[in-house]
């Protein structure tokens, strides 16, 4: 009997989302406790201090999936769990894309919460300002632009995570240090290859009509293109080590 | 049919697999018997696709062991299950990957183990997590098996219910079962074929009843004769 090549992400997926629940749930708790407690002690224009705790909130559901990026490809291998996952009857693609998922929900989900609860409590504490951001369609459009390119930028990450830790397994010695050389690589690797969004567009006939607010919504999406074509690719080496390279 | 050959395999400076030339044919259980370090689980390895040889060809049903993983029943020497696994956790993992699992069988063994489902892998003692190991191998009608020192560690009476279960989840026809220990006495009466290996090098292959017979010995004996006087082929 033939098993659907989805019930088998499926369940990878909800293996390793048993990972992040915790991380999930301390932001959450975090956010409405330090948020929701600036928002009852302060008053007036002081509440505009509640963009404290959630800039360094976001911080945090922005650092965590990266931490757990490492830890849960990583820990395969510590609790021998790799011996299960690599007789498994699935592609590379799939078993890190299936990781590659969880990430990008711890992400999301993290990111959203304290946004929401963060957003919340601003828009009750100023309302009419709301109200008048609000009305401007661009600085929305651009809100949700660089929101846009912070996903890819988060994907870009995790698989160069990735692309480090299954090169560092091919080393039996100093693991960790090639998988920290190649991580670090890679990003230099990419800045250097990334071209000036802002040159590559000054000559397009996207931006000769284009108002300055929307030139810059356009460059932060061309820079998101970017990101998103070295996370491909790099995700692309990642599956390749892993399905051709990696034995135990 | 499993079919190594030529085979060679290193790791670094360490040879695990020397030029190796064997079959192994389905509905037999064959006994892959050797010291620590000889190469017994690099041919389970190879054949479970979670290692590449270096050179020559390993063949599953005709296949490479990489496209053949859904065939393969594969059981590591190590313990291989989530800690915070139960074993129920642990059964609906493994269902949602193998078409082949059989859950009659599955609650039949379970009970034979005297296993509980709520069982945390992490939580219960050496024997109970082989013994579970076990079970999640056994419960597949998968056509290869592979046991990789099923009994590493493991006290007397439990090695002796895992032999029985061996014995209770052996689907005989066309299953290959390939068991890799040095501790022959276990399973002795189990195998058909025995294959001994030693530095990575084949130094008898042959069936198990027919060496007995012909050397008037136990396989144990004849596999203390056969690392003490080297290599001999039959």
């Amino acid at each position: 009997m033939a098993v659907s090549k989805f019930k088998m992400f499926r369940t990878l997926f909800s293996k390793d989302l048993r990972e992040i629940r915790i991380e999930l749930l301390v932001i959450a708790l975090a956010a409405i406790f330090l948020i929701g407690w600036t928002y009852f002690k302060t008053e007036d224009a002081g509440r505009a201090i509640i963009l404290a705790p959630t800039t360094f909130l976001l911080g945090l559901a922005v650092l965590l999936p990266v931490i757990t990026s490492f830890r849960l490809l990583g820990r395969e291998w510590n609790n021998n769990t790799i011996y299960m996952m690599m007789s498994l009857p699935v592609s590379g693609t799939m078993m890190l894309g299936s990781k590659l998922a969880v990430l990008f929900t711890e992400y999301l989900a993290g990111t959203l919460i304290v946004l929401l609860v963060g957003g919340a409590a601003l828009i009750s504490s100023f309302p009419d300002m709301w109200k008048e951001i609000a009305s401007q369609s661009y600085l929305i459009q651009l809100v949700a632009a660089t929101y846009g390119v912070s996903i890819t930028g988060m994907l870009f990450i995790f698989c160069t995570s990735f692309m480090s830790q299954v090169s560092g397994k091919l080393f039996n010695k100093a693991s960790g240090l090639i998988s920290f050389i190649v991580f670090l690589g890679i990003f230099i690797l990419a800045a250097k290859l990334m071209p000036d969004t802002r040159m590559v567009l000054n000559d397009s006939p996207l931006m000769i009509s284009a108002s300055v607010e929307w030139q810059q919504i356009k460059t932060l999406l061309l820079h998101g293109l970017y990101n998103l074509l070295s996370a491909v690719l790099v995700f692309t080496g990642a599956v390749l080590i892993w399905e051709r390279r990696i034995e135990l | 049919m499993i079919q190594f050959n030529n085979v060679s395999k290193s790791f670094g400076t360490v040879v695990a697999l020397d030029r190796v030339d064997i079959q192994f044919a389905g509905g037999l259980i064959t006994g892959i018997f050797g010291p620590n370090g000889a190469g017994k689980s690099t041919i389970i390895k190879l054949i479970a696709g979670i290692n590449r040889s270096d050179s020559g060809q390993v063949l599953v049903g005709g296949g490479t062991p990489r496209n053949k993983k859904d065939s393969v029943a594969y059981l590591p020497e190590i313990d291989h299950l989530y800690p915070w696994w139960s074993l129920r956790q642990a059964a609906e993992f493994m269902q949602a990957f193998y078409g082949d699992w059989d859950q009659s069988r599955y609650q039949e063994l379970l009970s034979f183990l005297r296993l509980e489902e709520n069982m945390i892998m992490g939580k219960i003692s050496k024997g109970q997590r082989a013994k579970c190991k076990l079970l999640l191998v056994l419960a597949r009608r998968a056509p290869y098996l592979l046991l990789d020192e099923p009994f590493s560690g493991i006290d007397i009476l439990t090695r002796e219910e895992i032999a029985e279960a061996m014995i209770r989840g052996y689907q005989g026809g066309e299953q290959a079962v390939l068991i890799s220990t040095h501790e022959i006495d276990e399973i002795e009466s189990l195998v058909d074929n025995v294959v001994f290996i030693d530095q990575g090098r084949i130094q008898l292959v042959g069936n198990a009843e027919q060496l007995r017979k012909e050397r008037n010995k136990s396989l144990a004996e004849i596999m203390k004769e056969v690392f003490r006087h080297g290599s001999q082929q039959i």
